[in-house]
């Protein structure tokens, strides 16, 4: 979400453009948000999930802590898919830094393989040549 | 104490309100991407509600993973936004019609 709010501050949006384009499709999207909501009430309360007995919750110990049961089975029993779901999180990070990063015009950025791949006598020229004698 | 129908129902309005942006907003590209999250944040709900309900953790682990695409997700998206603005300066929806879709 707090990317979200860069992102808008990044963007100069034309908001009159925005609201003005927001009215259009009342009637298709009611219809289609009330399906939704009529099937979901219908699964639940007509259809009684099916028959599956879920109106209360397992009682829980009174020392019971769901923080420490979450962080024994993330790192026991889930530990392989943590890990993987920490190198999508890498791979995606790497990629927006991809996609957003410009390089400025102009600019006089170092080239770090010329720097070290440089050799001396590329860059002192040795000329031989005779002693002048005074005026 | 909360019965399941009630969150359930909750979650299902979350989801079809998500729904309902989706089809309403089709111009601004930031919108939708926050409808497509709040979809996901909905099914995050009945996640952890069933979860709860039938005294399993793996629901509740299963919301980290969710919430981990839903983070690339949105990263990746946003970029792209952000390279179209720049190409564009525009991020309407009905201006993306490179592709002759």
């Amino acid at each position: 979400m707090v990317l979200f709010l860069f992102v808008v501050m990044m963007l100069d949006v034309n908001l009159e453009q925005l609201r003005r384009e927001f009215v259009g499709y009342w009637p298709l999207t009611i219809a289609v948000a009330g399906f939704v909501v009529f099937a979901i009430i219908n699964v639940i309360v007509v259809k009684h999930l099916g028959g599956a007995d879920l109106q209360t919750a397992p009682a829980l110990a009174a020392d019971y802590s769901n923080t420490r049961s979450l962080g024994v089975a993330l790192f026991t029993r889930y530990a392989y898919p943590s890990q993987v779901a920490a190198v999508i999180l890498l791979v995606a990070s790497v990629a927006a830094i991809v996609l957003t990063l410009r390089q400025r015009k102009g600019g006089k950025p170092q080239n770090i393989a010329q720097q070290v791949a440089v050799r001396a006598k590329d860059r002192v020229r040795i000329v031989k040549m005779a002693s002048e004698k005074r005026p | 104490m909360i019965s399941l129908p009630y969150v359930l129902t909750l979650s299902g309005v979350l989801f079809a309100i998500a729904v309902a942006g989706i089809f309403l907003n089709r111009r601004n590209v930031i919108v939708l991407l926050m409808c497509i999250e709040l979809m996901l944040l909905a099914v995050n709900f009945n996640f952890v509600a069933f979860s709860r309900f039938r005294g399993d953790i793996g629901g509740q682990i299963f919301v980290f993973f969710i919430l981990t695409v839903a983070a690339a997700e949105a990263a990746i998206g946003l970029a792209i936004l952000v390279v179209l603005f720049r190409e564009r300066s525009s991020i309407d929806v009905e201006d993306l019609d490179t592709l002759q879709g």
